[in-house]
């Protein structure tokens, strides 16, 4: 059976990982990385992904893509405070879909996104030299429904059927569980490059039962770039004349002095801001960024509290903490968490891999590989509908283990009416306002009755992925209801099906392109042995006129032809100087002989 | 791989009631650790991980037996929600609302005037006096509820011995009737005490399920 892979769509990384000879194992890449950096480039008229984006990131970085997972599922208006630091410009089209223009067309975050997993997808096919289709993807534990939806969408534009999408922590906890398997109660702290996930589960036998989840989805790493860079703005007075180039450079010197100062007491932060002469350099030491960093460490306290208490656990309670995410080497995390839970955080495994070795249990289970695990999720957020005065009234209260169903009774309030709207909302608020919009469903189709009299029963079920499906029945008739989906954020099915179908023209696409740099490689190839041999010849005197006339014309037609967009005419441009060359390559052949003959007597 | 001949799981129907989903009698006692190792055991049954390589028919009934389930324990594992799910399920009653005790409607009427004398007042003696006579009301609630969940323990105990007696049905409904009388009153004293509450700490209309 094709093997099913697990994948850590990350903020800053993404990993992609197996299951193997009865443990997971990550996937390389083709030059032994493990890690693929989120970022995608549109830099130089081509689109890379990973480390050769990043090498684009300081030098284009408006065509530079990185971070996109916190656009997932999201609108404009989430994004408002942080759009000054993003250097590429983003609109929203449709309104709730934010697309991104970079390399001449507008992108939304799925596509790009999408861009991601299919080069992952590469590594496993590379690897395990099968096709690979089916994939488990992580999400973080608080993404909302829209969120996970669009993480969906982007597997399916990559050409992966995602069976499953599973809540970071817990994938993270599956691995921990397998390595060091103990009953009792885990916390796991997940902190990353843009979201913060805080899950209690209680381990029992086998069963992995999450008992409460909360966190921000909009806290990570990137915040503590910013707020350094920020800093070092103020430092170099330099905050008013920055443009989007300068800022790129500062939360670049940001970032690798935050991590620097992971291991070592004080660095040195140099940083050279565009229309500058010399760089500007300072020392930064750890006491000063842990007092700058404090305030960010300090916000992911509070969802650990409110998620101990909805879990009716103490943090005495807690038998193993277990750390998740680049960001919790910060000795400064580390602190907080002991602090908080009173007793250190397990360190041996290594954060940046474990919830892609989690996805990759998970995605066995699926396959029917192993029936020992089991995982019981719950839904992050309240799910509820809008009632009259714009009051949200709860069905599904938060942390509620999924699957789960609601029932809900609706009825028209006018004779003969034939539809009925409903408005879908998650969150923790009292009105609507305040709450998230998933969607705003209408039953149509409604047989023309008095008032009141229809009564329709809608059923909101929130299936393993924490994804909300919503059926509906006329109680009279036993008529299934047909419904009309308007996601208020994210992308239609339809609109979805279409990107699926792009991204087969963009592969031919990129297909051709490849097709075309391979040409031109070997080109130059064909055509720098060629120029030495016939400088060895003329030093011979070996060539006919006529011969060297041939050679000569053959070469200036495969020059012409490499400077085209053709593969196929530069193919055949190649094929004729071979021809051409037969001669001269014997004749080269026999003299390397010849001197070799010489030598050796 | 996958294992072949696994025992293929036929999944309660998903009109079967809480009790009988986790195989457990109708009877309000009973150890939590029990219901979760139930609990457990059935998800291991049912729980859609295992039925992604199935049909499409059999993803879609591991789908509700294990939302069915998911309930079923969610609802057994509360004692008070045990108690409200049973009483609808022996009389057909709809939600429990909450209702005041008939013995408190004087008491009810002086809080009412003291919280609305705290929200219009501005700072001073008056606004002081009413706090006053709130924090008094509180703790007096306080201790009714404590009295009113000792009592539906005590119901509770009565009720299960009734059901292993196998008592009458007039015996039973009178069981049922105390219960969800004082169900109401406590929903009605929660209701109160949250007001109250909220009141003294003037986020009368800012009310956040979250805290």
């Amino acid at each position: 059976m094709p093997k099913i892979v697990g994948i850590d769509l990350g903020t800053t990384n993404s990993l992609i990982a197996v299951m193997e000879g009865g443990g997971p194992r990550v996937i390389p890449g083709p030059g032994g990385q493990r890690l693929l950096p989120s970022i995608v480039s549109f830099a130089e008229g081509r689109i890379t992904v990973g480390r050769e984006a990043k090498r684009h990131w300081a030098t284009h970085p408006s065509e530079v893509v990185y971070s996109v997972k916190r656009f997932m599922g999201r609108g404009l208006a989430d994004l408002q405070a942080e759009l000054p630091f993003f250097p590429y410009r983003l609109l929203e089209e449709p309104p709730g879909v934010v697309r991104m223009a970079v390399g001449g067309r507008a992108y939304t975050p799925p596509e790009i996104s999408a861009m991601i997993l299919r080069e992952l997808k590469g590594w496993a096919q590379a690897d395990l030299g099968e096709p690979v289709s089916r994939a488990v993807i992580t999400v973080p534990a608080y993404f909302n429904d829209s969120q996970r939806q669009a993480t969906k969408d982007a597997g399916r534009i990559a050409g992966l059927e995602v069976l499953r999408i599973v809540n970071e922590p817990t994938a993270a906890s599956l691995a921990y569980g397998l390595q060091k398997g103990r009953d009792g109660i885990i916390a796991v702290y997940d902190l990353g490059g843009g979201t913060f996930d805080i899950s209690i589960l209680k381990l029992k036998a086998g069963i992995f039962e999450v008992l409460a989840t909360n966190g921000d989805t909009h806290l990570g790493g990137d915040d503590m770039d910013q707020r350094l860079a920020h800093w070092l703005a103020g430092q170099f007075n330099a905050a008013s004349s920055l443009d989007a180039d300068g800022w790129q450079q500062l939360r670049l010197a940001a970032e690798a002095a935050k991590c620097a100062l992971s291991d070592k007491d004080e660095v040195s932060v140099e940083v050279a801001l565009p229309g500058d002469g010399t760089p500007r350099r300072l020392r930064l030491s750890r006491a000063q960024l842990e007092a700058l960093l404090l305030p960010v460490v300090e916000r992911t306290l509070e969802p650990c509290r409110l998620a101990l208490r909805d879990a009716g656990v103490k943090a005495d309670q807690v038998n193993e903490v277990v750390l998740v995410g680049g960001m919790t080497r910060m000795p400064l995390i580390r602190r907080k968490v002991e602090e908080l839970f009173g007793r250190p955080p397990h360190v041996e495994l290594n954060p940046d891999e474990v919830v892609a070795l989690g996805a990759a249990v998970q995605a066995d289970i699926l396959s029917g590989g192993t029936r020992d695990l089991l995982l019981l999720d719950v839904n992050p957020l309240s799910l509820g509908i809008e009632t009259l005065g714009g009051v949200m009234s709860v069905l599904i209260p938060r942390n509620t283990t999924i699957p789960t169903s609601a029932k809900e009774y609706f009825t028209t309030s006018v004779d003969g009416q034939r539809t009925v709207d409903m408005h879908v909302l998650q969150g923790e608020r009292e009105l609507v306002a305040d709450n998230r919009s998933l969607a705003r469903f209408q039953l149509t189709g409604i047989d023309p009755m008095p008032a009141g009299l229809p009564k329709i029963e809608v059923t909101f079920m929130i299936d393993a992925n924490g994804i909300l499906n919503v059926g509906a029945r006329e109680l009279r008739s036993g008529k299934e209801q047909s419904i009309e989906v308007k996601p208020s954020y994210g992308l239609t099915e339809g609109e979805v099906t279409s990107m699926v179908e792009a991204s087969y023209v963009h592969a031919k696409e990129d297909i051709a392109r490849r097709s075309l740099i391979e040409a031109r490689n070997e080109a130059r190839m064909v055509l720098h042995s060629t120029e030495k041999a016939l400088a060895d010849a003329d030093g011979g005197g070996w060539l006919m006129e006529d011969e060297r006339r041939v050679i000569d014309a053959a070469v200036a037609e495969l020059r012409g032809a490499a400077g085209g967009d053709d593969p196929n005419e530069i193919r055949a441009r190649i094929k004729r100087l071979d021809e051409a060359t037969t001669h001269l390559a014997e004749l080269l052949l026999s003299r390397t002989i010849q001197k070799v003959a010489d030598e050796k007597r | 791989m996958a294992r072949i001949n696994q025992p293929s799981v036929t999944p309660p129907p998903p009109d079967s009631d809480y009790f009988a989903c986790l195989g457990v009698p109708r009877r309000l006692q009973f150890d939590p650790e029990d219901l979760t190792e139930r609990f457990h055991e059935q998800s291991r049954r049912v729980h859609p991980d295992f039925f992604q390589m199935k049909s499409a028919r059999e993803q879609a009934l591991s789908l509700e037996a294990s939302a069915l389930l998911n309930r079923a324990y969610r609802t057994l594992r509360d004692p008070i929600e045990r108690m409200a799910y049973l009483i609808r399920l022996e009389t057909g009653r709809q939600e429990i609302a909450a209702k005041a005790p008939d013995d408190l409607l004087a008491e009810i009427f002086e809080l009412q005037e003291a919280l609305e004398a705290y929200r219009e007042g501005s700072a001073g003696s008056e606004k002081e006096a009413a706090g006053r006579q709130l924090t008094e009301e509180q703790a007096r609630l306080r201790e009714r509820l404590a009295r009113l969940e000792e009592e539906l323990q005590q119901l509770s105990a009565q009720w299960d011995d009734a059901a292993k007696n196998d008592s009458t049905a007039p015996e039973r409904g009178a069981l049922l009737a105390a219960m969800q009388e004082r169900l109401a009153a406590r929903k009605y004293f929660m209701n109160t005490l949250d007001d109250i509450t909220l009141t003294l700490e003037g986020r009368s209309d800012a009310k956040d399920r979250r805290h």
